[in-house]
């Protein structure tokens, strides 16, 4: 008998659930699937406004998916994210070019997460709590910074100056109303480097030993503190790039939207594609399509509030896979 | 000033219930991520039993918001205690789950049943919430400390060992702590609603129970601590409505803001910087899984 | 006609697997007795308490209870029985006052109680022991003899009549150890009936009116008293072979000093000067808990040294752990990556899968590990094989230098001996330094036998008794 992958058993679940919410709000589960199907992929803006989604969602992930596997708790993406759009956004109008504001977004994000590196790595400050602090303070900064040092001139709006020209991201245009933005490809690069990385280097063996063994990987004389250190900071970074690449590539600007839970979402992506690189784009997408399906359900059928939905079903999901990984742990303790 | 001090008090009181009940989660060993989540289901069933009730449905809005605490602590239980699932990750599921589901059912109800407002009752009725407040500290306080049930609890967080020595169940003690939390958390919710605006907002949590957790630390643990934490917080926030009196500058206003709404993250850091890992006060299996003993 | 004994193990038998743990034990407690239990590490004396804890059921066999046969399914019928344990690991909930800790036993506690009645009946309690201690402190304050006689109350007050203490001098200061003895001698004269589980020689001629060793889980002596020696206890306890010749081949040591200490001290160990040189094979043969660890971490590089110095080379270093969890395998990663975490064994920084494959097949091959290949995970597979992918990880670098700890915990026979035989084979080329627990190994693999205690080490004849007498010494004078 084939043994069904459990990653698709536990999206099946979660998704099966989610229908039934969905009938509980008067919409007939046929109907919501074509829907959000269709409102992911049915036509060239649909799939465009999916993949636009898919981006900061893949690049959060993939430094979550970096952290994790090092034993360490970053729940801080949402913050690295936003630290680097505001890096991104002063960089962007600043210096008139996106690269500097890529750049300077990967900085911010990296620097964002080195706090709660140091301290969780040389004061055994646990990183869960510093990383949670430090995604209020960087909301609280966004919100003083557009209102006003980095505010746009005539104070109207509570967002950054627009980015010049030069200062966004370049597109493709597919269709009308359907362009992708170079963060696509940047997100499946660093996912594919993410994924390299923790496999094929001995920086990646060292980390993903160093979770459950520490003694051993210090005993063969690596640098485990530092290189533990260096995939924080990496995870910051891609938070970072994720925020740089919404604010070049999609807003033009800094605003309040920026912090819309997206960091939060890739730690839901993460755990679904049970930390594997070679998963992470299809759990994103996943994801992804499910906010971009139900935005447009949402305007569609007039329903508000539906695209709450997404949030519930990434709870959801998150407990079918604590759920589900139980039995898989039996089964693993069976083997031995 | 006298103003500054009353609306200190009434943003405090949502802060001191979240860290009591973030406290009670934690003595019994649990961090409670869902904490935030639990507040929101609370303020939005307290909202919409009250809506339109008048004086009369306070009560059952109360019993309401700790009900469906209750419930998402009753599923966190059964993730966290009976299948040792990890407390963070389920915590953010259910935060997820939470902020989610309350937003929907608020569309839908805000579809049905038209904007309804709930004002608040005069006179005597207006220190109702902090007597009740007071009250609930000194209870719970008086049962950490003075049940059998409590110290169970403190057992499970400190000493599992101990207590299933001693022929007493951890997984129950903590189960009892997170529902006990959950009933606190949905009071904190209510709080919200009943006292503080008046309506639900969707997010209305804001981040403060988030800041519970780290008020916990500065609270040691420890209900008193709990009321005091909440107290200075209050104060922070008063400070912070009125930074635009306060500054010199309209921009001095916005910086000020800033500082006072950052400052509880960033205290909170450079506390735990400060000591270094575990304090001393903390409960000794905080956040370890329960392992059978065979 | 005296009473029957409080507590008796009539011919108890236990097997683990294939392996005998107890083998017909007779032991009988009796009230007024101080009773001592010894043994080395692994003879059964920790599986016979169990048996009398009910945490595990003999496979035949009786225990009696006042000369009643009983049967003990679990800790609560130990508890109404009357059997008590003092554990090494305290189960006290380190944040709460004595007597909360003390009420969290009362099966009748009640409900709802104050601090000050709460704690005035604790001093009850602790005064009708003969104990003096503040129920109000809290646990984490108190000393480690302090916490012991919080223990010892919540046994008694569970109504135990037959307290098993189970290494309870090995947590305390050497000021703690006497107040507790004549506590033990109080407890005794009290008309309890008192069995101690020790290593140390010393106590057990001090306070017990009882000895029984136990050897590879049969009783080798059981004896009053006034019967027995240090000599005898010895003897008992290691073999009674005088003459029993060394394993292996004694080759003489060639070679240049490898690993040199000099005053080498660090906590719980020091100061130590040691040598091995290469082509040599130096076992430090130890019972847990007197520094080995430590100081095997410092003479790595793990752990800086608090005084003088370590030389060692700077590469060619391997590492022999016998603790699999932790130091020597990443359980959790299949057996190319853990191999690939050595850089002489993959000196690039990246490789792909192929890379990792070849370098790890061959080596698996060679050290005979039994696995469905280079990319099985770590953690299914046995024990044995396990500790074999560890070996095929380090002596596959050609190290000039090996340091091993426990190599052989929880391995079968024949594991064991691939193990040892192995070990031996790089000693001739390396030199190799191995701490151990297990007295059999060290005499096997030792070209030089040292003997630690407390940190400071005693050079010895590469024989059981030797070891034994040494390590007797040590402990005597200490």
């Amino acid at each position: 008998m084939r043994r069904v992958p459990r990653g698709a058993v536990v999206t099946i679940a979660a998704l099966a659930l989610a229908l039934v919410l969905l009938a509980l709000q008067g919409l007939g589960p046929l109907d919501a699937l074509t829907y959000l199907v269709r409102g992911a992929f049915g036509d060239a803006p649909a799939l465009c406004a999916t993949l636009r989604k898919l981006v900061p969602l893949l690049l959060c992930s993939a430094g979550i998916l970096v952290a994790f596997q090092a034993g360490l708790w970053n729940i801080g993406a949402e913050g690295q994210l936003l630290a680097g759009a505001l890096a991104a956004g002063a960089a962007g109008v600043a210096s008139g070019h996106w690269l500097p504001a890529l750049a300077a977004g990967a900085l911010g994000g990296a620097l964002w997460a080195a706090l709660p590196a140091a301290l969780a790595l040389w004061r055994r400050v646990p990183e869960v709590l510093s990383t949670l602090m430090l995604n209020g303070v960087a909301l609280e900064l966004l919100r003083w910074l557009v209102t006003g040092p980095l505010q746009e001139p005539s104070h109207q709006f509570p967002q950054s100056p627009q980015l010049p020209p030069a200062a966004r991201l370049p597109q493709v245009e597919l269709a009308r109303s359907a362009a992708l933005h170079l963060g696509l490809p940047l997100a499946l690069l660093a996912t594919l480097l993410v994924g390299w990385l923790l496999t094929r280097t001995r920086f990646g063996l060292a980390l993903r030993a160093g979770a459950e063994s520490p003694r051993l990987v210090l005993a063969l004389g690596l640098p485990l503190r530092r290189w533990r250190f260096l995939a924080f900071a990496l995870a910051g970074a891609l938070a970072g790039l994720a925020g740089a690449v919404e604010v070049t590539g999609v807003a033009g600007a800094v605003d309040r939207s920026l912090a819309s839970g997206v960091g939060y979402a890739a730690i839901a992506a993460a755990l679904l594609a049970r930390l594997a690189a070679t998963r992470l784009p299809l759990a994103a997408l996943l994801f992804a399509a499910l906010a971009a399906g139900t935005t447009a359900l949402q305007l569609q059928e007039n329903l508000p509030g539906i695209d709450r939905f997404g949030l519930v079903l990434q709870g959801l999901v998150i407990l079918a896979v604590l759920a589900g990984r139980r039995t898989a742990t039996v089964d693993a303790e069976g083997g031995a | 000033m006298n103003e500054l001090a009353m609306q200190a008090a009434r943003l405090a009181l949502p802060l001191v219930l979240a860290t009591l009940s973030e406290v009670v989660a934690e003595r019994g060993g649990v961090v409670n991520l869902a904490l935030e989540g639990m507040m929101l289901g609370g303020a939005l069933a307290a909202w919409m039993v009250a809506a339109g009730g008048g004086g009369a449905a306070l009560a059952p809005a109360l019993l309401a918001a700790m009900l469906v605490a209750l419930l998402v602590a009753l599923l966190q239980a059964l993730f966290v205690v009976r299948l040792r699932a990890d407390a963070i990750v389920t915590g953010a599921a259910l935060h997820f789950a939470c902020l989610g589901a309350t937003g929907l059912v608020f569309e839908r109800c805000k579809r049905s049943a038209g904007v309804t407002t709930f004002g608040e009752l005069g006179g005597a009725w207006t220190h109702v919430p902090w007597i009740g407040t007071l009250a609930i500290v000194a209870a719970v306080l008086a049962f950490l400390h003075g049940t059998r049930a409590g110290l169970a609890i403190r057992a499970a967080g400190d000493g599992p060992e101990a207590l299933r020595a001693a022929g007493g169940s951890p997984a129950r003690a903590r189960t009892h702590a997170l529902l006990l939390a959950g009933a606190l958390a949905g009071l904190a919710g209510a709080s919200l609603t009943t006292v503080l605006t008046g309506t639900f907002v969707e997010g209305m949590t804001a981040g403060r129970g988030f800041l519970a957790l780290a008020l916990v630390l500065f609270a040691r643990w420890n209900p008193l601590g709990a009321l005091l934490a909440g107290l200075f917080l209050g104060g922070l926030f008063a400070l912070e409505l009125h930074a635009s009196t306060l500054a010199a500058t309209p921009g001095g206003a916005g910086v000020l803001t800033f500082v006072l709404r950052a400052l509880p993250y960033l205290l909170c850091i450079a506390a735990l910087a400060l000591v270094g890992g575990r304090p001393d006060a903390a409960p000794r299996a905080l956040g370890r899984p329960l392992v059978d003993d065979r | 006609m005296s009473p029957p004994p409080a507590l008796e193990f009539h011919r108890i038998v236990k097997r683990f697997g294939g392996r005998a743990a107890l083998a017909e034990v007779d032991l009988a407690l009796r009230a007024g007795e101080i009773h001592a239990l010894l043994g080395e590490n692994g003879a059964g004396k920790t599986t016979l308490v169990r048996c009398a804890l009910g945490l595990t059921a003999p496979d035949a066999g009786r225990l009696l209870v006042d000369g009643r046969a009983v049967s003990i399914p679990d800790p609560a019928a130990a508890a109404a029985l009357g059997i008590g344990l003092v554990q090494q690991h305290f189960a006290l909930a380190e944040g709460l006052t004595v007597a909360e800790n003390l009420l969290l036993d009362r099966a009748g506690a009640p409900r709802f109680f104050a601090r000050r009645t709460l704690a005035a009946r604790a001093r009850e309690r602790l005064a009708r022991h003969g104990f003096e201690l503040d129920p109000e402190r809290r646990v984490a304050d108190l000393s480690v003899g302090e916490k012991q006689r919080v223990e010892i109350v919540k046994a008694l007050e569970a109504g135990a009549r037959v307290l098993i203490l189970d290494e309870p001098t090995a947590v305390l200061a050497p000021s703690e150890v006497g107040a507790l003895l004549e506590r033990l001698r109080a407890l005794a004269r009290s008309g309890r009936a008192v069995l101690l589980i020790s290593h140390k020689l010393d106590e057990v001629l001090t306070v017990a009116d009882r000895v029984t060793v136990l050897r590879a889980g049969r009783v080798v002596l059981a004896a009053p008293r006034a019967e027995i020696d240090a000599a005898r206890l010895t003897r008992a306890l290691f073999g009674d072979a005088p003459d029993d010749a060394p394993a292996a081949p004694h080759e003489a040591a060639a070679g240049p000093p490898v690993l040199t200490a000099t005053g080498l001290a660090g906590p719980g160990f020091g100061p130590v000067d040691l040598e091995v040189r290469k082509g040599e094979c130096v076992a430090l043969f130890g019972v847990d808990g007197h520094g080995q660890g430590e100081l095997l971490e410092t003479l790595i590089g793990l752990r800086p040294a608090r005084a003088g110095r370590v030389d060692r080379p700077a590469r060619g270093v391997a590492f022999v752990s016998g603790d699999r969890h932790g130091s020597g395998l990443a359980l959790d990663l299949p057996l190319a990556e853990n191999l690939a975490l050595r850089r002489e064994l993959l000196p690039a920084a990246t490789f792909g899968r192929a890379a990792l494959a070849a370098a790890a097949t061959p080596r698996l091959a060679e050290f005979a590990v039994q696995s469905d290949g280079p990319w099985q995970v770590a953690r299914r597979l046995s024990g044995g094989n396990q500790q074999k992918v560890v070996l095929a990880r380090e002596l596959s670098i050609g190290p000039a230098l090996v340091l091993a700890e426990n190599p052989t915990r929880g391995l079968d026979a024949r594991a064991t001996a691939f193990v040892h035989a192995r070990l031996r084979s790089v000693a001739r080329e390396a030199a190799v330094l191995v701490a151990t627990t297990d007295l059999d190994e060290a005499v096997v693999l030792a070209d030089r036998l040292l003997v630690v205690h407390r940190g400071r080490l005693h050079a010895t004849e590469r024989t059981r008794a030797a070891a034994a007498e040494a390590l007797a010494r040590a402990a005597a004078s200490s």
